[in-house]
């Protein structure tokens, strides 16, 4: 579904990515890890089409994403680290709206069961955002990207901000999203989510993909020391 | 279509919810309004002082009757008779003060040489007159852009600046047709502001919703289209919210201030125009100066334009009124060339500031609105024009009685014409294509285009 063919990026003399080759399927979880800099988010906006690669290419359900961004993009939810709304709407009304940007119409009621799928409480539907927290927005971001019904999903560093519970809650929708067979491509400095919620997980430093394994194959604590020598290597 | 219908009330949504909005539509409402009353007072200044002309002139006949009754020298009489013109306001021309501010809508004129008296007008207060004044056209062609600008800038530097940008990338399918539709939104929201205040100036004014009228609106639109795509090249080409301002700003500047007075400079000193006061001063001189040459030279002169009078015995005695009035028309023949200059550089002043509308839209469109409303300077000179055809008239009725040395009763003074004040219908003017305000706009929805192709992290 997700897939990137020896991309490569650079910013002037910085290599942002070299050669990297990914692949997420459908139903599969894929957490990147890295330090800030190893080009995870970089990577992302990739997919997005946000950034042109300097070689290689990026591809979403067969589809070439620089020649064909309308249509990746359809096929694309996204769910940045920081959710920003617009302030003088209330929950639901900053869904519609992300909705009918990305091409759906929904009723009210649809509207209000992809908010409490994604964890917000009813009755903070019809409040301003601009009353929110940075938990309740992440909710909503969820929510948008749920009402996008797309196939695959980016996020980038989802749970930051995110109190355990909701954090737990987080994990159990991407769980039902693997089931409904979305691909979801995940960039998070958070090792313990990445070895709970995914199916694979990359190791990237300096541009490049230099670890790739199973998560059900390692167990918390040699995550983390494989992670933390491979920072050092 | 329909899913861009149903975004387009979303940005109205946004709009409804933004204070900014209000506050610019509502300051561009007060601001038509002041506008309107003050063309509204305009115009019942004008329509004051041309109904009180009737009244002025009867009275000036009521002297002169007493002066010459029961007759008079024909000369004498066309002396002290000065007859009214006028160039009549239209409301529309209440909503586009053009040149009218500048120049003389009432000219008394009297057979004496014509062209002293084209350029006298009385300036009421000259420091407020270079302030230039407050119009509705002003309004639409300055202060709507500025609406415009300020609404729209921020269309994607704001979302930027707030940190939200990529999610709604992420989720918009195309960024142009959601910059279509936060830019058509506002855009919307400034064409209806500015449709509404003309519709209230209308009805306050009683502008008739002629074709006129309608093409006066039209060009008002096809300018703020020009304007709305220079909003969306802005609002693409920027990466924050005070680049984008700072950029609309110093675009407004340049457009609306700037470029136009650099424009007319340049133009001043391309085609330079002689004051009025000038040919008025050669003129007079070349008539008085005939006072100290033979009569026989003045009559010869005056003969090679009216050869019809040629055959007429000499002048003898110290004083004939033919005599007179033949200096006063050689007066004029002696300015003509540089009268003709004078209109023929203010045309070519006027051609080549058409010519140059992508340099200045917003002086073209003031040209476009005051020769829709006739108070361009075409529609001036078309009303010299006319009184240089009256004053013609006045002459070949006249002259008759100077050759024959006649005297007048009171009962032939209605020798003296009224002035026809209305232009035949077919010279109302079309004014200025809206294609170059268009075209304008079209070039910056193309470098619009181009610029969303950029990346934009």
């Amino acid at each position: 579904m997700l897939t990137a063919q020896k991309l490569h990026k650079r910013y002037g003399e910085n290599i942002a990515l070299h050669a990297l080759d990914l692949a997420v399927a459908p139903g599969e979880l894929y957490a990147l890890l890295g330090p800030n800099g190893a080009g995870k988010t970089t990577t992302i906006n990739c997919f997005l089409g946000f950034l042109s690669p300097d070689g290689g290419s990026v591809a979403i359900d067969g589809l070439d994403v620089a020649a064909h961004g309308l249509e990746t993009k359809r096929r694309l939810a996204y769910i940045p680290e920081q959710v920003n709304l617009y302030g003088h709407f209330s929950g639901v009304e900053n869904l519609a709206y992300f909705a009918e940007l990305g091409g759906h119409r929904y009723e009210d009621a649809q509207l209000r069961a992809f908010l409490i799928d994604a964890g917000l409480q009813a009755e903070a539907h019809d409040r301003r955002v601009s009353g929110y927290s940075k938990g309740m927005r992440q909710k909503v971001g969820i929510a948008i990207a749920l009402a996008k019904q797309a196939k695959a999903l980016l996020l980038d560093e989802p749970t930051s901000g995110l109190d355990p519970s909701a954090s737990h809650e987080f994990s159990q929708l991407l769980r039902k999203l693997r089931e409904r067979g979305v691909a979801i491509l995940m960039a998070t400095h958070d090792l313990f989510r990445a070895k709970e919620d995914a199916t694979r997980v990359g190791i990237m430093r300096h541009g490049k993909l230099v670890r790739e394994l199973t998560a059900a194959e390692i167990s918390h604590t040699d995550l983390e020391k494989l992670y933390l020598e491979t920072m050092r290597a | 279509m329909k899913a861009f219908l149903r975004l387009l009330l979303w940005e109205a949504r946004h709009l409804q919810r933004s204070g900014p909005a209000w506050l610019v539509c509502g300051g561009l409402l007060a601001a038509s309004l002041l506008a309107t009353w003050a063309g509204g007072r305009n115009l019942a200044r004008h329509r004051g002082e041309v109904a009180a002309l009737a009244a002025q002139y009867a009275t000036q006949m009521e002297t002169i009757t007493r002066e010459f009754s029961p007759q008079g020298e024909a000369g004498y009489v066309a002396y002290y008779t000065f007859i009214p013109t006028h160039w009549p306001m239209s409301p529309l021309a209440a909503l586009t003060t053009g040149v009218r501010d500048v120049v003389p809508s009432v000219i008394w004129v009297r057979m004496l040489g014509l062209e002293g008296q084209l350029y006298e007008a009385d300036l009421g207060n000259p420091a407020l007159q270079a302030l230039g004044g407050l119009d509705l056209a002003f309004v639409f062609c300055a202060l709507a852009p500025l609406a415009l600008l300020v609404l729209g800038h921020d269309a994607f530097t704001r979302d930027r600046d707030l940190g939200r940008f990529t999610l709604v990338a992420a989720q918009a399918g195309g960024l142009g047709r959601l910059l279509a539709a936060r830019i058509g939104a506002r855009a919307l929201l400034v064409v209806g502001t500015v449709t509404l205040a003309f519709a209230g100036a209308c009805a306050w004014l009683h502008v008739s919703p002629d074709g006129r009228a309608a093409r006066w609106l039209l060009a008002v639109w096809a300018y703020l289209a020009c304007w709305t795509s220079l909003a969306a090249c802005i609002a693409v080409v920027a990466r924050s919210v005070a680049g984008s301002l700072a950029l609309a700003l110093t675009t407004w500047v340049a457009s609306v201030i700037l470029v136009p007075a650099l424009l007319n400079l340049a133009l001043t000193a391309a085609f330079p125009v002689p004051e009025g006061l000038a040919l008025t001063v050669h003129q007079r001189q070349e008539s008085h100066a005939a006072w100290d040459r033979p009569r026989a030279e003045t009559m010869e002169k005056f003969f090679v334009h009216h050869p019809e009078w040629a055959g007429t015995p000499p002048v003898e005695g110290r004083f004939a009124w033919r005599w007179y009035y033949a200096m006063q028309e050689m007066g004029d023949q002696s300015v003509a060339a540089q009268s003709q200059a004078y209109r023929h550089n203010l045309r070519s002043r006027q051609a080549v500031m058409t010519r140059l509308a992508w340099l200045a839209p917003v002086a073209y469109a003031q040209l476009a609105l005051s020769a829709r409303a006739g108070t361009d300077l075409d529609a001036h000179l078309d009303y010299l024009d006319r009184v240089r055809a009256f004053h013609g008239e006045l002459r070949r009725r006249f002259y008759p009685l100077f050759f024959a040395e006649a005297s007048i009763t009171p009962a032939q003074f209605d020798l003296f014409p009224p002035f026809p004040a209305e232009p035949p219908a077919a010279a109302a003017p079309s004014g200025p294509s809206l294609w170059p305000l268009l075209a304008i706009g079209a070039l910056a929805f193309g470098a619009t285009r181009l610029l969303l192709r950029r990346r934009f992290l």
